[in-house]
């Protein structure tokens, strides 16, 4: 047991130098820290300006308010979450990572020398995981850092003592357990296809239209149809992410069909479906990658 | 004398094309062996199974006395495989791609890393991202992942495909040291005169299946060279 373990441990080090080595990784999280950057510096502009003409002043401070930490802080995750950006993020990384390894012919390089199957696909998504908790992180700087800048000059102080440590971080390991289901489909798909434009292309896709289009289409039936969209891993993120930031998700779920709210899982029938979700896929990867012909 | 590597009725079927035919291959200790066959005979699709990538269809292959299997490789670990195109990390130098192995064998330090980059000539180019090597540069490299932990057993695809006449000479001289040295060689080619130059045994591989198989003096036997033993044994079948 121990032995293994160590093994394993080692195993991790190699696939982290990998993946934390690569261009790709870093860019991915300069593009989010840009982009949320530019949003949240656009939001407060508008908000300073006093928002479009005929806008009810009630609104504003609302919308003003949401800046503020901490639910300004929390906003900041719903820019990592899967149902959103995060889902693409995870998409372009893992398909990378993992359908590469075919390519590059890297998955040959180390399964002949004795690495097992299943402990090296294991060990790449411990390190997947690893790069999921760097996405959260990195949004959590940006956005919490702007809006935390926001609070400091328009109250003076930041509103620690109304932060719960324990919320926070549940908070932040809520927003990466919605991106797991993404990642392990990923997974899946580049195990299955061995092509990174496949794994890519698929699980975006997924995640972009084939998503949204299933809950439009359940809706074309009965209510009770369409509250099988409840099922599917956005409106789990969306469950857990209002949780995690109320406000901002209302916001999202403005022009949605307004009984969304009633139609969500709870959060914590949603988390453990999130976990089902990555558990499963995350099996079938094994069982296809154990049982596959690596060929040349 | 001790079996180092044996494989029993192996074979491998990729839907109507039969790769491998029921091959039965023993490679004792200390010998260097020559796998020798044209381009499509089946020595890659053997030596993918000798490393656990592919699922015989039928047959199985024993290494240090150990059964392979995709699911059971641990025996490998002992080995030194060389499977052109070989998989660096192309975004990582030489060096470091070296180093990503020091976690598989923990007895290899930095200075033998920087030993064996100076014994294929790498030394000058290990700072260098894979990516910018030349193909024989990434088959030196190749070789020096499979020397670094100093294995009892090489098990090498067409070695010096890829490098130039030097290069070859160069990798065929090595290999010969190490062989006499006592390290056990597997090696494919389908170069007759260097598997003629250097091995102790060889077999003949042709659509699969084992033609001849012999020590070099036992195949040249009345033979002119490897050529004429190889024209012969396959036009004989
Ligand atoms: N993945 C594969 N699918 C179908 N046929 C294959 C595959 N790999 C090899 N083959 C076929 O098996 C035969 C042996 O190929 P290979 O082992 O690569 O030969 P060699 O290495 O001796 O040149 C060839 O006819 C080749 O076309
Ligand atoms: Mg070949």
């Amino acid at each position: 047991m121990n032995r293994t373990w160590t093994y394993f441990t080692r195993l991790v080090a190699v696939e982290r130098r990998k993946l934390f080595g690569r261009a790709l990784l870093w860019a991915e999280l300069g593009i989010l820290a840009l982009f949320m950057g530019v949003i949240y510096v656009a939001l407060i502009a508008a908000l300073n300006k006093g928002g479009t003409p005929g806008t009810p002043p009630e609104a504003i401070e609302a919308f003003r308010r949401s800046l503020y930490w901490p639910a300004g802080l929390y906003s900041a995750f719903t820019f990592a979450n899967g149902g959103e950006l995060g889902g693409m993020f995870v998409a372009v990384l893992v398909g990378a990572f993992v359908a590469q390894e075919y390519t590059w012919h890297t998955l040959h390089f180390w399964l002949s020398r004795g690495v097992a199957r299943t402990a090296y696909l294991l060990a790449k998504s411990a390190v997947i995981v690893l790069a999921l908790l760097l996405l959260v992180l990195t949004a959590l700087v940006v956005g919490g850092g702007v809006t935390g800048v926001f609070t400091y000059l328009e109250m003076g102080g930041l509103p620690l003592k109304e932060i719960s440590l324990l919320t926070f971080v549940l908070n932040f390991l809520r927003t990466a357990l919605t991106l797991l289901p993404y990642a392990a489909l990923t997974l899946f798909l580049a195990v299955v296809s061995r092509s990174t434009m496949v794994a890519i292309g698929v699980s975006m896709a997924y995640s972009l239209l084939v998503e949204n289009l299933i809950v439009e289409l359940l809706a074309l039936f009965s209510p009770d149809i369409a509250r099988g969209a409840r099922f599917l891993p956005t409106m789990l993120s969306k469950s857990l992410m209002q949780l995690v930031s109320p406000a901002a998700e209302t916001q999202v779920q403005v022009g949605m069909q307004t009984q969304a709210g009633s139609a969500l899982l709870s959060p914590n029938v949603a988390a453990l479906l999130l976990v089902v979700y990555t558990l499963v896929l995350l099996g079938l990867s094994l069982w296809f990658f154990r049982r596959q012909d690596i060929t040349v | 004398m001790e079996a180092i590597l044996q494989t029993f009725s192996l074979t491998k079927r990729f839907g109507d094309v039969l790769a491998v035919d029921h091959v039965n291959l023993r490679v004792n200790e200390g010998e260097l062996f020559g796998f020798l066959g044209p381009n499509g005979a089946g020595k890659t699709t053997t030596i993918s199974m000798l490393v656990g990538l592919l699922y015989p269809t039928e047959g199985r292959v024993e290494i240090l006395g150990d059964e392979v299997t995709p699911t059971h490789t641990a025996p490998l670990r002992r080995v030194g495989t060389l499977i052109p195109p070989v998989g660096f990390v192309p975004y990582l130098s030489g060096r470091e791609n070296l180093r990503l192995l020091v976690h598989l064998y923990p007895e290899v330090d930095d200075r033998r890393i920087e030993e064996i980059l100076e014994q294929v000539g790498l030394r000058d180019a290990a700072h260098r991202r894979v990516k910018t090597y030349s193909t024989g540069m990434k088959q030196r490299l190749g070789l020096a992942a499979a020397l670094l932990h100093r294995p009892k057993l090489l098990i090498l695809d067409e070695p010096t495909s890829g490098l130039d006449p030097i290069g070859m000479k160069e990798m065929r001289e090595l290999l010969r040291r190490l062989a006499d040295e006592g390290t056990t060689i597997f090696l494919s080619s389908h170069l007759l005169h260097e598997v003629e130059q250097i091995c102790d045994r060889v077999a003949i591989l042709h659509h699969g299946r084992i033609l001849a198989e012999g020590t070099v003096q036992e195949l040249l036997r009345g033979r002119r060279d490897l050529e004429d033993v190889f024209l012969s044994v396959i036009e004989g079948n």
